[in-house]
Parts: C-alpha cells; sequence; structure tokens
C-alpha cells in the first residue's frame, strides 16, 4: 500500500502528488496541515525527522524527500515511465531535478512563505513563537521564521530569489528550444520537478513567461494534462485553504 | 571515449574519478587549475557555464554535475554496479548524495577555507586582502572580512562545521548498523562521501572520528585501503595546496576539538 502525507500547497508535495497521478497509482492521503505545525508533531517527526512535506510510506517502507520518492516510484513502479530510458537524456532529466532542489526551492521560499506563513508567525505570543522554533528541526527554516516575526524577508533575499527565478526561466527556455518537454522528446521526471517552480513563480513575477515564450507555451501543454489537473484543483486530499 | 575537465583539490571533481578507478575505466584528463582561474576560459564556459569542475565528455556528449555524472556513468558501464540491488537502498544512496550536494558541500568550502585557503590570501600582503574583500557586493564585504580575519573564530565557519560534525554522526549511525552507507555493498555513497571525508583527513581533523566513532573509522580504514583512493583522491593534489592543508589544520585542531566540545 502507498500512503502520502503531504500538504496541498507546497511545491514539493505537488511533486510527489503528480508522480503518482502520472503514473495512476493508488494511494492513501494524509494531508498535513502546515498552518496548524502538524508537521512538527512526535508522530510525524517519527516518519520525517525533517519535520517537512511529503513521506510516502510503501508497505511499511519511509521514503522522503520528493525527489527521491519520485525516482523511487518510478523503480518500483516501471509501468507508464517518467524516466527517459536513454542514460544521457536521465542525466539531463537529473540536471533538472537538481535544479529544482537547489536554486529552485530556495527561490520559491521568500515570496510564498510570505504570502503564507508571515501573518500566522507574527500573530504568536512569544511564548508560542519560542515553543515553534524549539519544534522545528531545521536550522535554516529557523532561521527563516524568525526572520519573517522579524521585519520580513530583506531586498537581498527578494533579489536573490528573482535572480534564481531568472535563472530557472532562462535554463527551461534554453532546454525546451530542443523539444516539447525539458529532457526531449518525452514528458519525464523534469517536468514534474520544474512545474510547480513555474506555477508558483509566475504568481509573483508575470513578466517571465513574456519573456521566455516557449516555458510559456510548455506550461500550458504540460497544464493540460489529466494527471496535472487532477493535482492542482482543489479536492478533497488538498482543500485550498 | 571518456574525458574529464578536472582539478585536484575539488570534492566534486575526485567522484569521477573515483568511479572511473572502481570500474576499470580508460580515461583523458584535462587538467582546470581553478587555483589560477582557468575555469573562466570562454573555451570551458561553453562545456561549464557554472564555471565548475567536474565536466565528463563521453563521445562528444557533455554530462555536467558530479552527482548526476555517477549516475549515468553507473548506468552506460554497469560493472561493477555502483548502484544498490535494492530500490530502498538506492533511497538511502540518494539520500546520502543529496545533502553532500545541499548541505556537506557548503560547509566544505567555508570549513577549507576558515582553516587553510585564507592563509594563502594573506600571505600575498594587505593590498591583496582587500582586494579580495572588494570582489563582493557591498552589503557582503563585513562578512567576508570576518571570514577572512577570523577564520574559524568566524561564526559562519563555526556552523559549518558543526554540520560537518552532524553528518559524521550520522555516518557513525549508518554504519553501525550496515558496512556501507548504503547497505551491503560499496556504492555512489561511498564515491561521493570519501572526498569530504578525505578533506578533513588532509586537514589533520581525524580527530573527529578515531577513538570517538569507531565505525566511521573502520570505514574510512577501508576506503583508503581501495585501490581507487590513490587515483581519486592523491594523485592530482598540488603538492604545495596539500602542505598549506596539513600545516594550518594541525594548527586549527584544538581550536576545532574546543568548538565542537562547547555544543552551542
Amino acid at each position: 500500500m502507498l500512503e502520502l502525507y503531504h500538504a496541498g500547497l507546497t511545491t514539493c508535495s505537488k511533486k510527489s502528488r503528480l508522480c503518482l497521478k502520472e503514473k495512476g497509482l493508488p494511494y492513501q492521503s494524509h494531508y498535513v496541515r502546515l498552518d496548524r505545525f502538524e508537521h512538527h508533531t512526535p508522530e510525524y517527526l517519527k516518519l520525517n525527522p525533517n519535520g517537512i512535506v511529503p513521506t510516502l510510506v510503501h508497505d511499511g517502507h519511509v521514503v522522503i524527500e520528493s525527489g527521491v520518492i519520485n525516482e523511487y516510484l518510478d523503480e518500483v513502479f516501471p509501468e507508464r515511465p517518467l524516466r527517459p530510458a536513454d542514460p544521457l537524456i536521465r542525466a539531463r532529466m537529473r540536471v533538472f531535478c537538481k535544479m529544482a532542489d537547489e536554486y529552485a526551492l530556495p527561490a520559491t521560499r521568500v515570496p510564498t512563505w510570505t504570502r503564507t506563513k508571515s501573518a500566522n508567525l507574527k500573530a504568536m505570543s512569544d511564548q508560542d513563537f519560542e515553543r515553534t522554533i524549539h519544534d522545528t528541526p531545521l536550522v535554516d527554516h529557523q532561521l527563516k521564521m524568525k526572520a519573517l516575526r522579524a521585519e520580513g524577508f530583506s531586498k537581498k533575499d527578494f533579489e536573490e530569489a528573482y535572480g534564481r527565478m531568472d535563472y530557472v526561466f532562462d535554463r527551461c527556455e534554453a532546454a525546451l528550444g530542443e523539444g516539447p518537454y525539458l529532457a526531449g522528446r518525452d514528458y519525464t521526471l523534469a517536468d514534474i520537478a520544474i512545474l510547480p517552480y513555474v506555477f508558483a513563480f509566475n504568481l509573483v513575477r508575470k513578466d517571465l513567461f513574456e519573456s521566455h515564450p516557449r516555458t510559456r507555451e510548455w506550461y500550458e501543454r504540460v497544464m493540460a494534462r489529466p494527471a496535472v489537473k487532477a493535482t492542482y484543483e482543489p479536492s478533497g486530499e488538498a482543500p485550498a485553504h | 571515449m571518456l574525458e574529464l575537465y578536472h582539478h585536484g583539490t575539488s570534492v566534486c571533481a575526485a567522484k569521477p574519478r573515483i568511479v572511473f578507478a572502481e570500474k576499470h575505466l580508460d580515461w583523458v584528463g584535462h587538467y582546470v587549475d581553478i587555483i589560477k582561474g582557468e575555469q573562466f576560459a570562454p573555451e570551458y564556459l561553453k562545456l561549464n557555464p557554472k564555471h565548475v569542475v567536474p565536466t565528463l565528455i563521453h563521445d562528444g556528449h557533455v554530462i555536467r554535475e558530479s552527482t548526476v555524472i555517477g549516475e549515468y556513468l553507473d548506468e552506460v558501464f554497469p560493472d561493477p554496479p555502483l548502484k544498490p540491488a535494492t530500490p530502498l537502498d538506492r533511497v538511502t544512496m540518494r539520500m546520502w548524495t543529496k545533502r553532500l550536494d545541499e548541505e556537506l558541500h557548503p560547509a566544505t568550502g567555508i570549513v577549507t577555507y576558515a582553516i587553510s585557503h585564507r592563509h594563502a590570501v594573506i600571505a600575498q600582503g594587505p593590498a591583496v586582502v582587500d582586494r579580495w574583500v572588494n570582489q563582493a557586493p557591498p552589503a557582503d564585504r563585513a562578512r567576508r572580512r570576518s571570514r577572512i580575519e577570523n577564520g574559524i573564530d568566524d561564526p559562519e565557519a563555526q556552523a559549518a562545521l558543526r554540520v560537518y560534525d552532524r553528518f559524521l554522526a550520522d555516518m557513525e549511525t549508518q554504519l553501525a548498523g550496515a558496512p556501507y552507507l548504503a547497505g551491503p555493498a560499496f556504492s555512489l555513497a561511498e564515491v561521493g562521501v570519501m572526498p569530504y571525508v578525505n578533506r578533513l583527513d588532509m586537514l589533520q581533523l581525524s580527530g573527529l572520528w578515531t577513538g570517538t566513532r569507531p565505525h566511521l573509522a573502520d570505514w574510512w580504514r577501508r576506503m583508503k585501503a581501495r585501490p581507487s583512493y590513490e587515483p581519486g583522491l592523491v594523485k592530482f593534489l598540488p603538492k604545495e595546496l596539500g602542505e598549506l592543508m596539513r600545516a594550518k589544520g594541525a594548527e586549527a585542531w584544538p581550536k576545532v576539538r574546543a568548538i565542537l566540545n562547547s555544543g552551542g
């Protein structure tokens, strides 16, 4: 049995749901309320010591990190493959998956956390905030939460994030000159890894699609996929709140 | 044909060299002297726009990112395999390589600089130090000066040292239950981690495991005994840089130990 602990709004949760749905794998959904800090409860930390989503549980085995989860799913359930057979194209796919984790994820946190976490953190009593920080396993997240409660992310943080968004879009635009998808001919884990970030960046940077027409076409093409629609539509498994 | 653009001190460039040796693959090297700035040469930037080593060229195809290169080489040259046999062990392997790329790699640069490499800049006199500081954007200059002047006393360097120490602690836990990082066999997890443990060893910081982390100590002894150790991690190291790391690392060790013992 497959179980996924996820939060509808996060980019990494979407990555794993996109993969599961694309492969047509049924799974039991456990929706984790980040605004209630359900990801910091002792029960959840037993599954995911980093206190982040998503977490996959497959027949009792725990797999964390969306990129690792997706390669695992494609290895264990090879039907409807999402990794190219050619090692060279697979390497191209993995470069995009790495870029999602190392460049896109840090960039998306700056505007997204400002929008979704800032008010909540500022409204807390000092005591509640101290406890929340204490319960947050990742030091990097602690620092960001402290910054958000104090004066918010700095101008420099935003500039750096926007620079990363430019970089990700530039890389997509260059790759899409060769094929309809990021790794070439086929829809792969590269498209799944990058899509949630392109979606999120577009919310705050409307200019990017204008300067990156191929990326815009790619976005429209992949958003029309049934699995993508099912992931993005508000539903019982991921309520829009 | 396999061609590798690489350098002797780069942790990432060591990984494909280890894979070549483990798989007995012939390769042609192109040495990019990153100390002299050769990674910024226009011809190299065409191959690697991020101006980092390594870059692999396989029959004319360019493959970048050492972790991606490792998986690629194992898929194209599967014998002997360097990915674990089971999907769950491959998950463990990828958790290590991911953590290297995202967590330990930045920490390694900071620690190496704080302990050793800043002395090479300082030795060239105050004018060179100023130039080095002023290369940074204005908002970063104070931090940069602190890093060069304070070395391991700099809070950022101490945080990086703690990242390293936590990583070693997790290795010890893993190796207490299995002979290798991703289960019963040597894998790309070892290929990835070896250069980072070697860096500490070169900096004379093996006290971070000797006597206190027996499984890690035993693992490292086994890694150093492998035929891939010398061509991967020793052969290409510039002699004077190795000497600087040894000398400055030995000086720093008492302080490193005190910082890590103080917790925080």
